[in-house]
């Protein structure tokens, strides 16, 4: 128990790291935002924040301005490399971030915790929810993994967007999130790529809705995709 | 940017992540300008972020081609634009001179050209690698996704490449001087010749071009034979290095001795060894050791063992040490170290025959003598005998002494080398069993046998079983161990009968270790001869028990000791004198009365213990002690006493004498007489008559003519005027002694070697067929080799002979019209 205990104050002590700023060494800018972090946290874990720290500006500045990023993602990030994990829940999000470091124990409860989405009938017009949401957050926090070389961070946020997209899949961001995965990711990269494809094909009616006819009909992919998981799942 | 909630209208996704297609060229000029930057080490404001994002979405975008090729052009133009030009300028007319082998520019100046162009080269290549290197982090996102989906080599690899093609393979300005890489080839050879003749070169900065050559590679294969230090450089270090040490050895041959030229060779071998580690490659040490090891060891080795200062000087003159480093360099060119010991084989022979010459050399000198000795100057044949003895001693101490100085250069030079010991002892045995020198068994038994009588007196234990070792050491060389059986058993027979030995204990150790040397069979006949003696001695005392026991104890009665030997144990034939035992075994001595009493009484006694046993008497091999008084007779100081002596005689002495007890003091008796009167054999009794009448100092009778010679018209009668020195006198007589034989003894020893060999080949034969059943005639002769090896080499001659015996005997059949002679067993 004295581990669990042990685990459960360093956790908290490397939240407080992030939350306070305390010893940091490294400024990283987005947009309005400020993070004041730690190369030692950041560095083992993103071969590109390990080069960047070392080259021309950022390392004369002490400073890694991330120009095109979203405020919000990059955040989601951050928390990350402190917590292990992030959580998508809209603006509680903003709330928590601001707050002190939640205990874990909760925070790993949160991050299992996913209301379930109401059963759609297909069809129906689609509802944007908060899940939906969340579909396009795992989307953007997959790219930015890829983007940086985020250790983890990938398979992590490719297991939450599969988790939503069983309950999502008729949510009206089901496009966007789609769209985003190819706009983000190199056709090499299978992983959120094969998500998509395998929750098009097990619900052929999404075929049906416009916007995904839309992407289809774009040459990324998507639909000679779609046909050979069709064609080799029989 | 998020599409925030709550949004109703669901349009189509635009295109791109953020909206906007790149623009490739624009993109481009960005990242070529900072690259442009980073080379002129300028990189300071050059932010990291804006250039990744760059290069990120220009292959996120699938132009990661473009930027590829963008990327690898970009460089080859700076670096033939930019760099070459800057390698060019330090080709300087002092270095291009250099690779022309053109005179007129002293050593210095050319060394310091070589180190500036160097010192170049290197700055270009680090400069390079740093740029690169920030270049491929700056690129990381091309390299990770687009070089790896496609299979392209990384852009630091490329760039390596380039650096490779456009400096190290461009020609130089100038028509037709060499491209840099044959030119940094040059310079680095010729940095290293400066280095072996003494000179101090700056061995990092070469390293670090070495590392360059290292890190390139010829062609696009990356793999350890295709590095350009191994494609370009090595085989010319290797070559020139070859041409350097082979004139180097052809220079050191004809001006050093040896030992200088083994410590220069070491010394050249831990230089190149030191050098491939602080200024080449490891990986060129074996290479280059090679190139030593053949130019300076292994084509000269024969020159160099064969030099006047070579192995020969070092032997004679116990050069361990030089030995030493001529074994080191011999096994690392050869495992075996064929030519050291060819040349150790050689020397070991050599002064072996020298020792054998110095033998024969001894025993021809003194045998030219002995021939007029046997005429009857006996005590000058004695003389020559011993003189022949010590010669055979002096030859085993010699012989030592080799095996001593062999073994100390073994021990201490050759690190105890296995199969140059075997390679020692083959020699040892060479010149040991010499067809020249076939004496080498008996000296090694006289040798014992002098120890065995006189050489141990006073020794330690320790120091007896030294003794007895070295024995042991020779007898190990002897290929004919039946031969030495025959003599140790001669000269083991005379000191056992003559109680010449000091101690039985060390007899007996020495049988034990030639027990475990030689085995059982060798031993079985040695070790019955002291049983024989042990119950002998049983026998003695019990017979003295027996007479007491029978009556009144006779104050005149003679004392028997008694030997009882088994004919079949011991070499009696060998104890009689030379040359008339036929006529000893046909007559049999006249014993005077009381003796052949005595005799009667033991042969009676013994009969009773063993019955169905013959005793056959051995007259010529006893002794007796007599107590004889001379009577009143004036002496030549004019006084008148009686004169009591205790002489010691031979059996054979004893006999004659008492003879002389019956006779009236002024008769005498022929030589004729006493012969007929004691049946002593002719040769016998001339040398018992020659010690009893001729010798000054035990002249018991008296001679009629007094001449040195008995003849048998001589006449003896009792010397009444004796006069002993002391009371007890020793009458010796010719040959008591174990002493090298005479060349007629010696080849009566051979043939009745060859007889026992007859019928140990006979029987191995045998033995074999019986096996076999059926063999060729080759096989046959091969495996009875075998066989008989632990105890003798038989002739094959020998061989074949008993064969044929063995076939009209019937115990073999030839097999007719086998296409091979080949013999069949007829059980």
């Amino acid at each position: 128990m004295a581990q669990d205990q042990a685990f459960g104050q360093f956790m908290a002590s490397i939240q407080y790291l992030f939350a306070s700023g305390a010893y940091s060494d490294l400024t990283i800018l987005c947009d309005t935002d400020k993070h004041a972090v730690h190369k030692a946290i950041i560095c083992p874990r993103s071969e590109f924040f390990e080069k960047a720290v070392n080259f021309g500006k950022e390392a004369e500045e002490g400073t890694i301005h991330l120009v095109e990023d979203e405020p919000e993602i990059v955040k989601l990030m951050l928390q990350y490399f402190y917590e292990a994990d992030y959580v998508c829940s809209g603006e509680e999000l903003d709330k928590e971030a601001k707050e002190s470091p939640a205990p874990v124990g909760t925070m790993f409860a949160k991050g299992k915790k996913g209301r379930k989405g109401r059963p759609l009938a297909a069809g129906q017009p689609s509802q944007r929810s908060q899940n939906g949401d969340c579909l396009i957050i795992h989307a953007k926090i997959y790219a930015i993994a890829e983007k940086y070389f985020v250790a983890g961070l990938k398979e992590l946020a490719m297991e939450k967007f599969k988790a939503a997209c069983t309950s999502s899949w008729d949510d009206a961001a089901f496009p966007v999130a789609v769209n985003i995965v190819y706009q983000t990711t190199p056709e090499s990269d299978l992983g959120l790529r094969g998500v998509v494809l395998d929750t098009i094909t097990s619900r052929l009616s999404l075929i049906g809705k416009p916007e995904i006819q839309v992407l289809l009909a774009e040459g990324n992919g998507l639909a000679l995709g779609v046909l050979l998981k069709k064609v080799a799942s029989g | 940017m998020i599409a925030g909630r709550g949004r109703q209208k669901i349009r189509p996704p635009r295109r791109g992540v953020h909206g906007e297609e790149i623009d490739f060229e624009n993109t481009w000029a960005i990242i070529a300008s900072a690259f442009r930057e980073i080379h002129t080490k300028n990189a300071s404001k050059l932010s990291y972020e804006e250039l990744y994002r760059h290069a990120y979405r220009i292959v996120l975008k699938k132009k990661g081609e473009d930027l590829y090729r963008r990327v690898r052009d970009f460089e080859h133009e700076w670096l033939s634009n930019e760099v070459r030009g800057s390698i060019q300028a330090l080709l300087t007319a002092n270095l291009l001179a250099s690779t022309q082998i053109i005179g007129g520019t002293t050593a210095n100046e050319r060394r310091t050209a070589g180190e500036r162009f160097m010192k170049g080269l290197k700055q270009a290549w680090e400069d390079h690698q740093v740029c690169m290197a920030m270049l491929a982090d700056v690129l990381m996102y091309m390299d990770r996704v687009y070089c790896t989906d496609h299979r392209r080599p990384s852009i630091y690899s490329t760039s390596m490449v380039l650096f490779r093609d456009d400096i190290l393979s461009s020609v130089s300005s100038e028509e037709d001087s060499p491209p840099i890489l044959v030119l940094l080839n040059h310079v680095i050879l010729e940095q290293i010749r400066m280095e072996r003749d003494g000179d101090v070169i700056e061995k990092a900065l070469i390293k670090s071009c070495v590392y360059m050559l290292e890190a390139l590679y010829d062609g696009q294969i990356e793999t350890e034979g295709q590095r350009l230090y191994v494609t370009s450089f090595e085989e010319d270090f290797l070559n020139s290095s070859r041409d350097f040490y082979r004139a180097e050895a052809e220079l050191m041959l004809r001006d050093s001795d040896a030992g200088a030229y083994c410590r220069h060779t070491r010394r050249r071998i831990y230089e190149e060894q030191d050098r491939c580690r602080s200024t080449l490659s490891d990986t060129t040490t074996p290479k280059i050791e090679k190139v030593v090891e053949d130019e300076l060891i292994k084509n000269r080795i024969h020159e160099l063992i064969e030099m006047e200062s070579g192995v020969r000087f070092m032997i004679d003159n116990d050069r361990l040490e030089e030995l030493s480093l001529i074994y080191d360099l011999n096994a690392r060119v050869d495992n075996k170290k064929t030519e050291l010991m060819r040349a150790i084989q050689k020397r070991v022979v050599e002064m072996g025959t020298d020792v054998n010459n110095a033998a024969i050399a001894a025993s021809q000198v003194q045998s030219a003598l002995s021939e007029g000795a046997d005429k009857g100057k006996g005590a000058v044949q004695e003389k020559n005998l011993n003189q022949q003895t010590i010669a055979a001693l002096k030859w085993v101490e010699d012989v030592l002494q080799l095996k001593d100085k062999f073994d100390e250069i073994w021990r201490e030079s050759f690190g105890s080398d296995q199969p140059l010991q075997t390679a020692l002892t083959r020699s040892f045995a060479d010149f040991i069993n010499a067809s020249t020198f076939p004496r080498s068994s008996e000296y090694i038994s006289l040798f014992i046998d002098e120890n065995m009588k006189k050489g141990i007196k006073g020794k330690t234990e320790n120091e007896i079983d030294l003794v007895l070792e070295k024995a042991i050491v020779l007898l190990r060389y002897v290929q004919d161990k039946d031969l030495f059986e025959r003599y140790y058993k001669k000269h083991l027979c005379r000191r056992l009968l003559m109680q010449k030995s000091i101690s039985n204990d060390v007899e007996k150790q020495m049988i034990s270790r030639m027990k475990i040397e030689l085995g059982n069979n060798f031993t079985m006949k040695l070790e019955a001869m002291f049983k024989d003696m042990t119950i002998s001695e049983e026998l003695t005392s019990g017979y003295k028990a027996h007479v007491a026991q029978l009556g009144d104890p006779d104050p005149k009665r003679i004392e028997l000791g008694i030997n009882v030997l088994t004919s079949m144990t011991w070499p009696l034939e060998s104890m009689g004198s030379s040359g008339d035992n036929e006529e000893g075994k046909k007559l049999k001595c006249v014993f005077p009365p009381a003796i052949e009493r005595i005799k009667k009484g033991f042969e009676k006694y013994y009969g009773e213990k063993h019955s169905g046993r013959t005793l056959t008497w051995l007259a010529a091999m006893g002794s007796a002690d007599i107590k004889a008084v001379f009577p009143k007779v004036p002496q030549k100081d004019g006084s008148l006493k009686e004169r009591r002596h205790e002489l010691n005689v031979s059996t054979y002495g004893m006999v004659i004498l008492l003879l002389f007890n019956d006779l009236p003091a002024d008769q005498f008796l022929t030589f004729e007489e006493i012969q007929a009167r004691t049946n002593i054999p002719k040769s016998d009794l001339i040398r018992n008559l020659q010690s009893l009448a001729v010798a000054s100092k035990t002249r018991i009778l008296m001679k009629d003519p007094m001449s040195k010679d008995i003849s048998e018209t001589d006449r003896f009668s009792f010397n009444e005027g004796f006069q002993g020195k002391f009371h007890r006198i020793k009458v010796g007589v010719v040959t008591s002694g174990n002493k090298v034989e005479s060349d007629r003894e010696r080849k009566e020893t051979e043939k009745k070697n060859d007889d026992s060999r007859a019928f140990c080949i006979e029987a191995a034969v045998v033995r074999i067929m019986k096996q076999r059943k059926e063999l060729s005639h080759q096989q046959l002769v091969a495996e009875t080799l075998n066989q008989l090896a632990p105890q003798f080499k038989p002739d094959v001659s020998m061989i074949k002979k008993r064969v044929e015996s063995l076939i009209e005997r019937e115990y073999l059949e030839r097999i007719e019209g086998a296409s091979v002679d080949s013999y069949r067993y007829l059980a």
